[in-house]
């Protein structure tokens, strides 16, 4: 028995120092691949539905599209920041920071650094209500102190900021709020979209709404494996209703070889594809998002 | 006897939180490798900015890591993956909703990231494995950023 715990303690003392030293890929591979290997379940971070992993679209993406067709700032259709501390279970909080997530990326594409500020400080309150608060560490606070009146560094680390709640999130297997807050950045986008298409029903306004139509299907995929609550089902249902709209519209889509320069290593993807949306159904859509959004703040 | 039990899972313990801390330390590596991925020659003045979020596979010998993602039009996108130090572990492909191929990194080196322009909004999936040839299993990374004008 002396001899066995000798030789574990001499194998428990090799493994610190080799786990606190530097890592050399070249030199530990194998010795690496194996240990991975005994670790893989708690290895994998990704929303895995069967095989497939859902990736959003960017709440920044979105939002740099309403400053791209000139619609200008409408402080007025941002979430009230004082409410982070309003919501008093986990689902309403997830969503709403989520839609926090969104206002302040939406803030730093138009440059209202004391808006973003006031959102960054919300999402942080939130987080703590949330207890993910490690995923805010002082790291990312101080780089966002550094970096205020930095338009791009604002929004980079807008998108640090949302990527580390969802690492932190689903490193803790927590799928349920990771998809929650992933689900609330979107309604918001969704939200900012509606009220542009409201203000201007051009045909590129229609196509933006009617393009949304997978992620959504992606969201209710997403939302019905990692919850199961009430809250969820009534969310769901939500999001349902929204596609059942969207049923209406045909989409067609035709493959057209791609073409690709290696020297600059970028591929322009050249298929097409067009949709049957019409403004009425749009219409009708835009307003399920838009009460949707309002039911999830209120 | 107790106390060698005792001492033996204490030791136990030790040994598999230190391999835990080690496993973990490779795959975290993995993140700053993909993020300056996202930097690399840039022609213009221009940044990639990240969908938000990580997608971390640990990868077996015949495991393929799906993504179901859209690709809106307008927009160019920088898909990059790392699985380790050396640059070309990763293959990925592109696949449209109808299974057409549109790009296999196989076919420039396993180059470990890729620009893509999209000039319709299109429904896809990406496709992540190990090069066999390379490396038979371990951690994987890769992310999805969109390319903003400065």
């Amino acid at each position: 028995m002396t001899k066995t715990l000798h030789f574990i303690l001499y194998l428990a003392i090799g493994v610190l120092c080799f786990s606190c030293g530097e890592f050399k890929e070249e030199d530990n591979e194998s010795s690496f691949d194996e240990i991975t290997h005994l670790l893989d379940s708690t290895e994998s971070i990704n929303l895995e539905m069967g095989n497939t992993i859902f990736s959003m679209p960017s709440p920044i993406q979105l939002v740099l599209e309403l400053q791209n067709n000139n619609d200008g700032f409408h402080p007025e259709l941002l979430h009230e920041v004082s409410q982070n501390n309003a919501y008093s279970d986990d689902f309403k909080r997830a969503l709403n920071l989520g839609i926090y997530g969104t206002d302040l990326a939406y803030c730093s594409v138009f440059e209202m650094t004391s808006e973003a500020v006031a959102y960054f400080s919300a999402m942080k309150h939130m987080s703590e209500d949330l207890h993910i608060n490690y995923a805010f560490d002082n790291n990312l606070i101080q780089r966002f102190t550094d970096n205020i009146g930095n338009n791009d560094s604002l929004l980079i680390l807008s998108s640090v900021a949302y990527q580390s709640i969802d690492v932190y999130l689903k490193e803790n297997e927590n799928y349920g709020l990771s998809s929650l807050v992933l689900a609330g950045g979107w309604i918001e986008n969704m939200y900012l979209l509606s009220h542009k298409y409201n203000n201007n029903k051009s045909e590129h306004a229609i196509n933006e709404i009617a393009q949304q139509q997978y992620v959504l299907e992606h969201f209710i995929t997403l939302l019905k494996n990692t919850g199961n609550s009430d809250d969820y089902w009534e969310l769901i249902q939500q999001f349902e209703d929204i596609d059942y709209l969207y049923q209406e519209i045909t989409n067609e889509y035709e493959y057209v070889a791609p073409s690709t320069n290696s020297s600059i290593k970028q591929t322009t993807i050249k298929s097409k594809t067009s949709s049957s949306a019409d403004a009425i159904l749009i219409d009708q859509i835009v307003e399920q998002y838009i009460e949707l959004r309002n039911t999830i703040t209120e | 006897m107790k106390n060698s039990l005792f001492s033996f899972a204490v030791l136990t313990l030790t040994l598999i939180s230190s391999l835990t801390l080690s496993s973990q330390t490779h795959c975290d590596s993995l993140h700053n490798i993909v993020k300056d991925l996202l930097s690399e020659n840039i022609y213009d003045n221009s940044i990639y900015i990240t969908d938000g979020q990580a997608y971390k596979s640990f990868l077996g010998e015949s495991e393929i890591s799906e993504i179901s993602t859209t690709l809106f039009e307008g927009t160019t996108y920088r898909i990059a993956t790392s699985a380790g130090i050396e640059e070309n572990f990763m293959l990925f492909e592109l696949y449209d909703q109808d299974r057409n191929l549109l790009f296999s990194n196989s076919d420039y080196n396993n180059s470990p990231y890729w620009d893509f322009k999209v000039e319709n909004t299109i429904e896809c999936t990406i496709e992540t494995h190990l090069d066999l040839n390379k490396k038979l299993e371990g951690c994987a990374l890769m992310m999805i950023a969109f390319k903003k004008a400065k």
